[in-house]
C-alpha cells in the first residue's frame, strides 16, 4: 500500500509544524479550571501573589505566584483574589487597587492558559466561560488578558457551556453554583438571552460567611479564619440525609478544642436553597406552558458549590413544596463541567469564525 | 473486532503505565499528579480514528469496504499508540530536565557554601597567625621596655631612654616582620592547598552554572504537549444536532464580534 503524499502526515512530533490546540477555561471566583485538546486538565485557586519585598523575592525566586502556591505563601506576598461575585474586580465595581487586581487577573489567566502546555508551533484557540451577567467592561478585560497568549479567543456564558458540554441544548435548566455567584440558565435550543438567565449572590462565599457568623455567635471563644471555614465546608458540608456529626477543631487560647458544628453546617448550607428555587420558579413560570413540565424535570446541577452532599435532594424537596415537583441531575464532574463545555464549543466553532476574531 | 481492538488498547495503556502508591509519591516529593480520564483517552482514540479515516479516504471516495476495516483498525491502533507515546515521551523529557535543573541548583548552592567556608577558613587562619604574633610581641615589648626603662633610671640617664627605645622598637619590628614571614612560610603549604581547592571549586562552580543555564534554557524551550488535532475541526455534519449547534456557534461568534467592536471603538 502506497502512502498518499497529500494525506496528513502522522509523523513524529519533532517534524510537526502545525496543529490546533483548543482550550476551554472556566474562570471562577474561587477556582479556575482548564481543559485542553492535548489531554491537559487542571484547576487552580483563583489567587495571585507578588513578593512583598526584595527579601521575599529572593526567597521565592519568582515575581509572580499563582494558585495553591500563592495561597501557601501568602504571608510573604501582596495577595490578590482578582474575582469577586463571579466578575473581575475593576474600577467600575469600586474596589481598592483596581490596577493591582487587573494585573492579577491577567497573570491568573495567562498562567491558566500556559498550564495547558501549548506548543509554539500550534494555533491556540480558547473559549472562556464568563459569568452569565458579566458587564461589557469585564468581558473586555478578560479578552484583553487572554489575547496575549492565544491566537484567538471567544467568551461564552458559563452555564451555557456546562449544558453544551453535555449536549443538553433544549428544555434544560442549569444551576451553576460557584464561589461568587449561582447562575441559573434556561436552555431552549437557541442562545440564552438575558431573560433566560438569573445570577444570584447566594453561592459558596455566602455560605462561608454564614458559617463564619454562626460559629462566631455560638462559640465566641473559638479562633478561626474564613479560609479555615472554607476548608471545613469543602470537607464536611451536607444539607440532606444522615451523615456523621461534623466535629472540627479550632484553637481556644492557643489550645485546640473540638466543636460540634453539625446543625450550623446544615442550616448555613441550606440558606442558598430558597433563593435558588425562587430563581428556578421565575425561569419556569415565564417559559412556554407547554414545556414547563419538561423544564422542571430537567434541572442540571453543576459548579464547585454543587458538591454539597444531598443538595440535589434538598432542592428537589423545596421544588416539590413550591413548584409542585421537579428533578435535579448532578453533572459528573462539577469542577470541570464548565471547562469541558467551553472546550467542546471551541472544537465545534468553524475555522472562519476563529480566523475573523484573530 | 472492536472488542479485540479495545483489549489491545487497554493492554497498551497498561504496559505504558506503572504502579505506585500515594506514600511512594509523597516520598518523591510529589503531592499532586495529573490524571488522564477515560474521556481523554476516548478523545485520543477519536482523533486517531479521524486522522486515519482522512488519510485513508483521501482521493478514494467516501465508501470504506469491509475489506479495509481490518487494516483501518490496525492503523487506528498504531496512530493512537503513537500519540500516546509522543505525549508520554515529551512529559518524560520535561520531567528529566526539571529534575536535572533542581539537582544542579542544589549542587551550585553546595559549591557556593563550600567555597565560602574555605575562604572564611583561610582568612581566619591568616588572622590567627597575625593575632598570635601581635600578642606575643606586645607581651615581649612590655617586659623588655619596662626592664630597659628601669636600667636607664638606675644609670641616671632617663633622657636617653626614649631615643634608645625608638631605635630598639624599629629594629625589633624589622626582625619580627622577618620572623612573621618565616612563620607564614611554614603555613604556606596549608594555605596553598586551600587556595588550590578554592580555585578548583571556582572552576566547578562555573561549569555547574553553565550547565544550569543550559538546563534552564532547555526548560524554557519546553515543546509543550501536542494537541490531538492537526487542523481546525468545526462541527461534524454527522452530529445529530448539527443545525441547532451551528446556530448556537453563530450566536456566540456574533456576540464576540460585537464585543471586539466595542473593544476597538474603546481603543480609538
Amino acid at each position: 500500500m502506497s502512502e498518499d503524499p497529500k494525506a496528513p502526515k502522522g509523523g513524529d512530533d519533532a517534524d510537526k509544524d502545525h496543529g490546533v490546540l483548543y482550550i476551554g477555561v472556566d474562570l471562577g471566583t474561587s477556582r479556575t479550571a482548564i481543559s485542553a485538546s492535548n489531554g491537559v486538565r487542571c484547576s487552580m485557586a483563583s489567587v495571585v501573589g507578588y513578593p512583598k519585598d526584595v527579601v521575599s523575592q529572593k526567597l521565592l525566586k519568582r515575581d509572580v505566584l499563582v494558585g495553591e502556591e500563592a495561597q501557601e505563601k501568602r504571608m510573604s506576598l501582596r495577595f490578590y483574589r482578582p474575582l469577586q461575585h463571579g466578575v473581575l474586580k475593576t474600577s467600575e465595581n469600586g474596589v481598592e487597587d483596581a490596577e493591582g487586581n487587573r494585573k492579577a487577573a491577567f497573570d491568573l489567566l495567562q498562567h491558566a492558559i500556559t498550564s495547558a502546555k501549548p506548543r509554539s508551533d500550534e494555533l491556540v484557540y480558547a473559549v472562556i466561560g464568563a459569568p452569565a451577567q458579566a458587564s461589557i467592561h469585564n468581558k473586555k478585560a478578560i479578552i484583553e488578558a487572554a489575547r496575549q497568549c492565544v491566537d484567538s479567543v471567544m467568551l461564552c456564558s458559563e452555564p451555557f457551556a456546562v449544558a453544551y458540554g453535555l449536549d443538553w441544548l433544549e428544555d434544560v435548566l442549569v444551576i451553576d453554583i460557584g464561589a461568587g455567584t449561582t447562575d441559573l440558565c434556561r436552555m431552549h435550543g437557541t442562545m440564552p438571552e438575558d431573560s433566560d438567565q438569573v445570577t444570584l449572590k447566594y453561592a459558596g462565599d455566602f455560605i462561608d460567611q454564614a458559617l463564619f457568623d454562626a460559629i462566631k455567635e455560638k462559640h465566641p471563644q473559638a479562633q478561626f479564619t474564613i479560609n479555615m471555614i472554607k476548608e471545613m465546608k469543602e470537607k464536611h458540608s451536607f444539607v440532606h440525609g444522615r451523615y456523621d456529626p461534623v466535629l472540627v477543631q479550632f484553637p481556644v487560647d492557643g489550645k485546640p478544642i473540638e466543636f460540634d458544628v453539625t446543625d450550623i453546617m446544615v442550616e448555613s448550607c441550606r440558606r442558598i436553597i430558597p433563593p435558588i428555587v425562587e430563581g428556578l420558579h421565575k425561569l419556569i413560570a415565564s417559559f412556554d406552558p407547554e414545556f414547563q413540565h419538561k423544564l422542571r424535570n430537567r434541572v442540571l446541577l453543576a459548579g464547585g458549590g454543587s458538591q454539597i452532599r444531598g443538595l440535589d435532594r434538598a432542592i428537589e424537596e423545596e421544588m416539590k413544596e413550591r413548584l409542585g415537583g421537579g428533578r435535579i441531575l448532578r453533572i459528573e464532574e462539577p469542577i470541570y463541567g464548565g471547562a469541558n463545555g467551553a472546550l467542546k464549543i471551541a472544537h465545534d466553532m468553524p475555522a472562519d469564525f476563529w480566523e475573523k476574531l484573530k | 473486532m472492536a472488542g479485540g481492538l479495545q483489549k489491545k488498547l487497554q493492554d497498551a495503556v497498561r504496559k505504558l503505565s506503572y504502579k505506585t502508591s500515594v506514600d511512594q509519591l509523597k516520598q518523591r516529593g510529589i503531592h499532586k499528579v495529573n490524571v488522564v480520564g477515560l474521556d481523554r483517552i476516548v478523545a485520543l482514540v477519536e482523533a486517531a480514528v479521524h486522522r486515519t479515516l482522512k488519510a485513508r479516504l483521501h482521493g478514494y471516495g467516501a465508501d470504506l469496504g469491509p475489506a479495509s476495516t481490518g487494516s483501518l483498525a490496525e492503523a487506528t491502533r498504531e496512530e493512537f499508540l503513537r500519540l500516546l507515546r509522543s505525549n508520554a515521551e515529551l512529559e518524560k523529557v520535561h520531567e528529566e530536565t526539571k529534575r536535572e535543573k533542581a539537582e544542579l541548583e542544589g549542587h551550585v548552592d553546595r559549591l557556593r557554601l563550600e567555597l565560602l567556608q574555605l575562604q572564611q577558613e583561610l582568612e581566619a587562619k591568616h588572622h590567627r597567625v597575625v593575632q598570635r604574633e601581635r600578642i606575643r610581641a606586645a607581651a615581649t615589648d612590655v617586659e623588655l621596655f619596662g626592664e630597659l626603662e628601669r636600667l636607664f633610671e638606675q644609670a641616671g640617664r632617663p633622657e636617653v631612654y626614649e631615643e634608645v627605645r625608638e631605635l630598639l622598637a624599629s629594629s625589633l619590628d624589622r626582625e619580627r616582620q622577618l620572623l612573621a614571614e618565616a612563620r607564614m612560610a611554614e603555613h604556606r603549604v596549608e594555605v596553598e592547598t586551600l587556595e588550590r581547592r578554592i580555585l578548583k571549586l571556582n572552576e566547578t562552580l562555573r561549569r555547574t552554572e553553565d550547565r544550569l543555564r543550559e538546563a534552564e534554557s532547555l526548560q524554557e524551550l519546553d515543546p509543550g504537549i501536542s494537541s490531538i488535532y492537526r487542523e481546525v475541526q468545526g462541527l461534524s455534519h454527522a452530529d445529530l444536532q448539527y443545525e441547532k449547534k451551528r446556530g448556537l456557534m453563530l450566536s456566540i461568534f456574533e456576540a464576540n464580534v460585537a464585543l471586539q467592536q466595542v473593544n476597538q471603538e474603546g481603543a480609538r
